[in-house]
């Protein structure tokens, strides 16, 4: 018997009762519908809940070890610190998705902008969804390199084969009811680390004496080569902002809540309580590991990428490995089958649905299964070998995902924000930010350097402001483009669209008499009914404003 | 360094605050938080508590933490 048996035995019993338990849910999904957002029958804790097991992904457990063995706590605190943009949805863009009765952000650009933007934002979101999955799963497959030595693409190919199964069979149901189980494998293998780590090194105090100074201010030096403050600040804000107010996968789950309430109870709980506890979880391994080396138990490791690993292997006993690797699966799982159903979902929902019309339901949900085995399957492998080449984990995740953030991000702020923005303009912004990015990885002496405030290009750490140059190139383009001639539209292809038009009650109100119509949302009203309401919100504004 | 974490804070305040009390305002007005509406309660402590810690955390980390070496 080798020395990981016990674990490997561990392991495929836990993938054998995830798979298992996705086969009997499986045969609930009647409907698209039920397949893409749950049909909006969630308690909001379920989805705060299956909102975390989203984010504490294994690219974040694996990339932020590393980071917090590097550079400790100043590694997570921009995650906790930067809540705007929760606050921003709760108040900007909940009452606009839920009462349009939107599945994607394809689907509100399409609803917003009409033409080009809408294909010009499936192309920008399917690039980042595809490059976050791809990421996920390679990250976990150079921890399992790490601990058990498997070959990455081997693992791979593993992985990707058992996330096609479970997660073509459910659909969203299963991912959110799965992904509670699954938070508690990823909270007790959290805590197995978190407590036989701090047992290592002997306690809270002389984690805190043989943690490197530098390691617990809160933020990194202005010129830190691999984690550069301003790089870290602007870089994470931007993502975090467009992590709350247009990724796919986030709007999947928070809009599977029952009520619009239901969807602002579980982003403020994600955002206020379960984010900084899933940051914390995430760097905690690399703090103490750091603390390990620097007191002289452990030798520091050879490679950074592999200190989860590295970890797991020197502290924790065999048998107890298995239930933390299984809550690493659990991560790696909960987040991966949520990008392929967000994938499938844009791919199907916004793209197919426009080419091939009229087709009873049933058509559309066996495609977006069998879309969703050449998704998990595929897509990892078009990437591994871009990933492979950089040498920071969180530097390659940030160098690709910030590709498309910028301009999307513009375009879905701005069109919610006010009936002047122009579609042209939100176009502009999301292909300019992608050119921007590109050109950024492959010009950087002359793309990417203007924007590297106080490193040079060729840092390690340079990528983080990819994300910044891409969302400059968004902005300015933008900004000229909103000064081209556009077609007026008729006010009433804003309802539901913008902000305060209508108000919240009479949206309520529109949102459950377009129900009873058989329509989506507010947004399908005819125009006459469209024009009751927006009569009605004229009167209420006069009165109360 | 002083000057460093001063910018910092400044930073975290505008991309947070204002969101922060832009959504208490628009949710007093929409009478969905520290109304009879359900959950209003416990929303508007989310939303209230959310933005104060969001502004006390940085500025407790950065001016007093950290000049002391934590």
């Amino acid at each position: 018997m080798g020395e990981y048996t016990v674990d490997y035995i561990i392991i495929a019993a836990y993938f054998a009762l995830i798979i298992g338990f996705g086969i009997y849910q499986g045969r609930k999904v009647k409907t698209s519908a039920e397949f893409f957002i749950a049909d909006k029958r969630m308690p909001w804790w379920a989805t705060a809940i299956a909102f975390t097991t989203l984010v504490v992904s294994t690219q974040d457990l694996i990339s932020y070890t590393e980071t917090g063995y590097n550079v400790g706590f100043t590694g997570f605190n921009p995650y906790i610190s930067i809540c705007g943009a929760v606050f921003l949805f709760v108040a900007l863009g909940a009452p606009s998705y839920y009462f349009t009765g939107v599945y994607t952000v394809p689907e509100l650009l399409q609803k917003r902008y009409k033409g080009h933007t809408s294909v010009a934002g499936s192309i920008a979101l399917l690039l980042f969804l595809m490059a976050i999955l791809a990421f996920n799963i390679y990250a976990f497959a150079v921890f399992s390199e790490g601990l058990f030595g498997w070959p990455v693409i081997n693992t791979i190919l593993v992985v990707s084969v058992c996330i096609a199964i479970y997660t073509c069979i459910g659909g969203v149901v299963l991912v959110i009811t799965v992904d509670v189980l699954q938070a508690a494998f990823i909270i007790i293998g959290c805590i197995i680390v978190a407590g036989v780590g701090v047992h290592e090194v002997g306690g809270i105090n002389e984690l805190v004496a043989w943690t490197p100074k530098e390691n617990m201010q809160y933020t990194t030096a202005v010129n830190d080569p691999g984690y550069p403050a301003i790089g870290m600040w602007m870089g994470i804000s931007i993502i975090v902002f467009a992590f709350y107010m247009m990724h796919q996968a986030v709007l999947q789950k928070a809009l599977a809540a029952r009520s619009l309430n239901g969807t602002r109870l579980t982003m403020m709980a994600y955002g206020i309580v379960l984010l900084p506890m899933a940051t914390i979880f995430c760097c905690f391994p690399g703090i103490i590991l750091r603390a390990l080396v620097e007191k002289g138990i452990l030798d520091a490791p050879e490679n950074t990428a592999h200190v989860l690993g590295y970890l797991l292997e020197n502290t924790i006993p065999h048998g107890l490995i298995g239930i933390v690797v299984a809550g690493y699966f659990a991560a790696m799982f909960s987040t991966s089958d949520s990008y392929v159903n967000s994938i499938t979902t844009v791919i199907i929902n916004d793209l197919y649905r426009k080419a091939v019309k009229n087709k009873p339901d049933a058509h559309y949900l066996r495609l977006a299964r069998v879309l969703t085995v050449v998704v998990a399957i595929a897509i990892p492998f078009v990437f591994v070998q871009y990933f492979m080449g950089i040498p920071y984990l969180i530097a390659a995740f940030y160098s690709i995902t910030s590709a498309v953030v910028g301009g999307l991000l513009v375009a879905v702020i701005m069109g919610l924000s006010t009936k002047k923005f122009k579609a042209k303009a939100a176009t502009a912004s999301i292909y300019f930010g992608i050119i921007g990015c590109f050109l950024s990885i492959f010009l950087p002496e002359y793309f990417l350097q203007p924007f590297c405030w106080g490193i040079e290009y060729t840092d390690p750490g340079a990528s983080w402001f990819q994300t910044v140059a891409g969302f400059c190139w968004a902005i300015v383009a933008a900004i000229v483009v909103q000064f081209f001639p556009e077609k007026q539209k008729s006010e009433l292809e804003y309802f539901g669209l913008v902000r305060n038009f209508p108000e919240r009650h009479i949206g309520r109100e529109a949102y459950f008499y377009a129900l009873t119509k058989d329509k989506k949302g507010i947004n399908d009203l005819s125009d006459e009914d469209k024009e009751i309401f927006v009569a009605k919100n004229e009167k209420y504004m006069r009165e109360e404003y | 360094m002083g000057a460093h974490y001063v910018g910092l804070w400044l930073y975290t305040l505008i991309t947070m605050l204002p969101f922060g009390l832009w959504s208490i305002y628009m949710l007093k007005k929409e009478k969905w938080i520290f109304s009879k509406e359900k959950n209003s309660g416990l929303m508007g402590f989310f939303i209230v508590g959310g933005v104060a810690y969001q502004v006390l955390l940085p500025m407790y980390w950065s001016f007093i933490l950290s000049p002391q070496g934590l």
